[in-house]
């Protein structure tokens, strides 16, 4: 049982790893739309564990990752990426960013590797 | 996972999404070059392809791939976007456009325009690789170097439904706080006086603002008819381009849900019959592209939204022949209608001065419609022409459906209301000189009058009155002026639209509830003046 914060621009997308995430038995504590929110909330909510989205308007997930990780070295962080954009997912894995999860999402991959992360 | 509760909120979502999209697209169409707006284009559809993904919407997923690799290639490649590639983006728009309405449940998937759309995008994404003449090579730079170019904005969705229980819910605190005021008036209580009366303060505004959340931006809609306006271009073989400005003005959101088709038809009329062919205005002097300007601005109380051309405008000439060739009038009618009246013609159902029915328009079916929607909203449609020079048709609008000022007036026994907008004047007469005649001189203009118990047909009592009250309208120049038998006052009020039975009966527009609980059914002048002159010339032959 975890608290979570969830980052995407889409609420849609939001919803969805909300649903999978509280099925699981997580809180979703707050949800931000952009990199800035992120690193606010973040900040704020301290949660065990966030999933960033790559793709956003004005501060990308990756940008967002690296100021997180400035400001706490031990965070928790998932990168959400579409196929086609491992590239960055796998940079983002070389800067301290725990795992990397594609979407369209697939509940059990999402389950896991939140346990994976969350036991370690 | 069970996409059904989520359906919703990914059409909200993707509609959203498409309308951002289709204002980045018509950026884009001024401004070729704009890399940051392209670049949200990209976001825009990477985020739907990921949604109807989630919500297994295999071709709407796909198109976006498709989408989102051409993209890829002209931001990595070879900006500024061919006018072919915008082409490609504003089809590929549209298209994303009716798959989500298929996924909404509100249209039948076709196929056919599908393949064509992703073989043309899989084409493009080749010839922008070999023009490529960009040196930068590497990942997609996913970044934006400056902010977007348009904010996503701070809102929160609602449903219509909920807002209108909103707004229905306010309409009821202000009929109750109406009964307040007047129980309170019989007690004898300042301190229950000042409450009532910060309780009016307050649900003022309270009131003010939830209609205030009914308005949308015209913008919202305009962003869409730069395609229209092309397509139909180049169906016609013309060249033309449309202006857009005043995005920002706010309309009631249900005036403007209805208002696309009415705008897209007079687009059409514009390019259609309007503008020449570029030869045509070669030869006139005039530059070979036409140019059509929609655009939106605030006039007093009323919003105004306005479809210009500079094409060859109306020719009065011509409409009062087929007018008369069609039968709608005799020759001696039509020559005695002035150039206006003439123009008034061309809202007759039937009436087309295209020689041939054609796919594009000249069903003559169109502006009838036009006019009957935007009445139907309360609006009113206005043509100015000049031979030659072009064609304006100007659409007033009340920027609220829902609240009303109105001058409340006694017909006989019943209680009747009356937008203040259309009443210029409210004057007191003796019954007596009506006998006589029915025309009234005010300000050296005759104003013909109309007895609103006869045309109500509230029978041979009402108006035994000595007294009686002309409101002389705004409707044109002359009036007309409507006899009633009492001025009741003139108060704000809370429209409710009335059944559908109801709104056939031409001449009423509404209903509200008085303080009292009284109903009271709103008139809509200009329907009943319509009417009784449609009665008159076909009773008479008198135009």
């Amino acid at each position: 049982m975890a608290t979570v914060l969830v980052i995407d621009d889409a609420a849609f997308m939001r919803l969805m790893l909300k649903d999978i995430l509280v099925e699981a038995g997580h809180r979703v504590i707050g949800e931000g739309e952009n990199g800035n929110e992120a690193v606010e909330l973040y900040a704020k909510l301290k949660p065990d564990l966030v999933t960033l989205d790559v793709v956003m308007p004005n501060k990308t997930g990756l940008t967002a990752a690296e100021e997180i990780l400035a400001l706490d070295s031990r965070a928790r962080i998932i990168m959400v990426s579409s196929v086609g954009q491992e590239e960055i997912a796998r940079h983002a894995l070389k800067i301290g960013v725990k795992a990397y999860l594609l979407k369209p999402f697939q509940p059990n991959e999402v389950k896991a590797r939140v346990a994976e992360i969350l036991s370690v | 996972m069970d996409s059904n509760p989520h359906r919703e909120l990914f059409v909200q979502e993707a509609q959203e999404i498409l309308q951002g999209l289709s204002h980045c697209l018509s950026v884009l169409e001024q401004t070729p070059e704009d890399e940051p707006t392209l670049r949200e284009v990209y976001r825009a559809v990477h985020t739907l392809k990921s949604m109807a993904a989630t919500m297994d919407l295999r071709r709407t997923a796909d198109l976006c791939h498709s989408l989102e690799s051409l993209l890829d290639r002209v931001l990595k490649e070879s900006l500024p976007l061919t006018p072919g590639q915008l082409d490609i983006l504003f089809r590929s728009a549209d298209q994303l456009e009716r798959l989500t309405r298929v996924a909404d449940g509100n249209e039948e998937w076709d196929d056919t325009k599908q393949s064509l759309l992703e073989e043309a995008l899989h084409a493009a994404g080749i010839e922008a690789v070999t023009r490529g003449s960009r040196s930068d090579a590497g990942a997609p730079r996913l970044e934006s170097r400056a902010t977007a170019v348009r904010a996503r904005p701070t809102a929160i969705r609602m449903s219509v439904r909920r807002l209108d229980n909103l707004i229905n819910l306010t309409g009821e605190l202000l009929i109750i706080r109406s009964r307040l005021r007047t129980l309170g008036a019989a007690l004898n209580a300042p301190a229950l006086k000042e409450t009532i009366d910060q309780l009016h303060r307050v649900s003022d505004s309270l009131q003010r603002e939830v209609l205030q959340a009914r308005m949308l931006p015209v913008g919202s809609v305009f962003d869409r008819f730069s395609a229209v306006v092309r397509d139909l271009a180049r169906q016609c073989g013309k060249q033309v381009r449309l202006v857009v400005s005043g995005h920002e003005i706010e309309l009631d959101r249900t005036i403007l849900d209805d208002i696309s088709e009415p705008l897209i038809h007079l687009l059409r009329n514009a390019v259609f019959y309007g503008i020449e062919s570029p030869a045509a205005r070669a030869q006139l002097g005039k530059p070979e592209t036409g140019t059509i300007t929609l655009s939106g601005r605030r006039e007093a109380d009323r919003v105004v939204l306005e479809v210009d051309d500079d094409g060859k405008g109306i020719d009065v000439d011509e409409v009062r022949s087929v007018a008369v060739g069609r039968g709608f009038v005799s020759a001696d009618q039509a020559q005695a209608l002035s150039p206006q009246e003439v123009i008034g013609l061309l809202f007759l159902p039937g009436l087309s001065t295209a020689s041939a029915v054609t796919e594009v328009a000249g069903r003559g079916v169109g502006l009838n419609i036009v006019r009957t929607r935007v009445e139907a909203l309360r609006g009113s449609i206005e043509v100015k022409t000049t031979p030659g020079r072009g064609a304006r048709f100007l659409l007033r609008f009340p920027p609220t459906l829902a609240i009303l000022e109105a001058l409340l007036v006694r017909v006989g026994e019943e209680l009747f209301a009356i937008p203040m907008v259309d009443i210029a004047e409210v004057i007191e007469i003796d019954r007596a000189d009506l006998e006589t005649t029915n025309i009234l001189f005010r300000r050296d203009r005759a104003v013909p009058l109309v007895d609103l118990a006869q045309v109500l047909e509230l029978g041979a009592d009402a108006g035994r009155h000595r007294r009686a009250f002309v409101l002389i309208s705004s409707l044109t120049p002359r009036g007309p002026g409507f006899v009633v038998d009492q001025v009741a006052g003139q108060q704000e009020i809370v429209i409710k639209p009335i059944d559908r039975v109801l709104n056939r009966i031409g001449g009423i527009s509404g209903a509200t509830i008085l303080g009292d609980g009284r109903v009271v059914l709103i008139l809509d002048l200009q329907a009943l003046v319509r009417e009784e002159r449609i009665e008159r010339v076909a009773r008479t032959g008198d135009v």
